[in-house]
């Protein structure tokens, strides 16, 4: 896949300050109707082995897993960026929210729950937790806060379907445990009200560059493969979790953020949940819903999507992530789908006694 | 000097400090008009302020902030180690610095 040149065919508009890495929104020239975001994948602007991630990388593949598997992923394409002083790797992508809607991040529509819970009911405070199950609960308080307002005849009033978007998130994990996403903080899950149908929806995925901890230098990439490789079994994938949890990506359903200190990084918390925990809920979650079940299955070819994403990177510097990427993905989609199918069997186990 | 915190074009309020204390002044009309047009999902909780002080800096300001370090933007708005809270404010509020549909401009 060749980069695309941002260089003097682009006009830039303003940077835009959310996340950690630095981006800006521009049009190319014979295009100003289009608004495009580039953003720097690399520790910083400075070029070098120490600055480097593969997050570009990231954003490119699993935007085109999530194509194979039809989930509304913003589509990402390498690009450098040119100037008179730097030269800077990363990604573009197309605005996804081109007519303005309201856009609200995870954290605002969590924390306008616990304020709606806090305030109707005596000050009972709620856990600031960005996870799977206060979404559920947010998003079904809502549809009862806006079928209530739609009988007020309240302006404000909007439509959503919670079990739609509950479903959409629980893809969303499936597919960020299975690749390993270290970065899906409350910011980086999206919702958007469309002005015209009074529809609340959620956001096509982004910021999902950090998988496979390519966002790591490429010595841990290496040491992880290195050991993986000798016995990729899922031992050894929980033996490197538990000594390097960080590069080996999500232990919760979406990483935590502390409510109450905003600006703190969303990393510290996620080391203590013992990762046995996460994947049997998720397993859980799969096994009672038919449709997670058939997603879970068509999982199984992400090697294959991964191997058919490479195929216009070809670059020998990439070679190595592909590998280690498509065995992560096997390793984990097995493990899963043993869970999976011990819940399946387990439940029907009960069903049988109850008869 | 005065900072003055937008949602989309809606000036919900002006933030000035003086001795050495962060006043915030709301907009109540503007704070309406943004309220409804964010279907009530505003992350604000400043409605209605008169005066209202503080030593350290509101929590709506916390974002802009927290991202007053990130290489792009601390270079467009030359803030440096020593900048304090409102220097950092200020500077950003001078190149109308964006987070999501939130803004800072100068008065």
């Amino acid at each position: 896949m060749k980069r695309v040149i941002l260089d003097k065919n682009i006009q830039k508009i303003n940077i835009d300050a959310r996340g950690s890495r630095p981006k800006f929104w521009f049009y190319f020239k014979d295009n100003p109707d289009e608004k495009w975001l580039f953003k720097n994948t690399n520790r910083s602007n400075k070029s070098g082995n120490q600055t480097k991630t593969y997050e570009d990388i990231g954003e490119v593949v699993f935007s085109r897993i999530c194509k194979k598997l039809k989930v509304d992923c913003v589509e990402y394409k390498l690009a450098t960026a040119l100037n008179e002083e730097e030269k800077i790797e990363g990604v573009i992508c197309k605005n996804y929210n081109s007519d303005n809607s309201v856009e609200m991040s995870g954290y605002t529509l969590l924390e306008s729950y616990r304020r709606y819970i806090y305030d109707n009911y005596q000050g009972l405070q709620i856990p600031a937790e960005n996870t799977l199950e206060n979404y559920k609960l947010s998003l079904e308080n809502l549809n009862f806060v806006q079928t209530e307002n739609k009988k007020h005849k309240n302006a404000q009033s909007f439509s959503l379907n919670p079990e739609k978007i509950y479903r959409q998130l629980s893809r969303m994990l499936i597919l960020d445990y299975l690749c390993c996403q270290s970065d899906r903080n409350w910011y980086n899950i999206s919702f958007l009200i469309d002005d015209k149908t009074k529809t609340l929806e959620m956001a096509p995925l982004f910021d999902n560059g950090n998988i496979f901890s390519w966002n790591f230098r490429k010595a841990v990439i290496e040491q992880q493969y290195k050991i993986l490789k000798r016995e990729s079994a899922y031992s050894r994938y929980i033996e490197l979790y538990n000594s390097k949890s960080m590069a080996m990506g999500i232990k919760t359903p979406v990483s935590h953020r502390n409510i109450d200190k905003q600006i703190q990084s969303n990393n510290v918390k996620i080391k203590d949940l013992p990762v046995g925990l996460f994947e049997n809920e998720l397993a859980e979650i799969i096994a009672n819903d038919k449709m997670l079940s058939a997603f879970l299955d068509e999982c199984g070819q992400i090697p294959l999507f991964i191997e058919e994403a490479f195929e216009d990177i070809a670059d020998e510097e990439y070679t190595l992530l592909k590998d280690q990427s498509k065995m992560l993905a096997k390793v984990k989609f097995e493990h899963l789908q043993s869970l999976v199918n011990k819940k399946i069997s387990e439940k029907e186990e009960d069903n049988e006694y109850n008869i | 000097m005065s900072i003055t915190f937008n949602y989309m074009n809606f000036e919900l309020g002006v933030l000035r400090f003086e001795n050495d204390t962060f006043v915030y002044n709301s907009n109540p009309q503007e704070e309406q008009k943004a309220k409804i047009a964010s279907f009530g999902f505003l992350d604000y909780d400043l409605y209605n302020s008169v005066n209202l002080l503080s030593k350290k800096p509101f929590i709506e300001f916390q974002p802009f902030l927290s991202q007053a370090t990130r290489e792009d933007i601390a270079k467009l708005c030359n803030i440096t180690s020593k900048d304090s809270d409102i220097e950092k404010l200020i500077k950003m509020a001078n190149k109308n610095i964006r987070l999501g549909a939130y803004s800072l401009s100068l008065k």
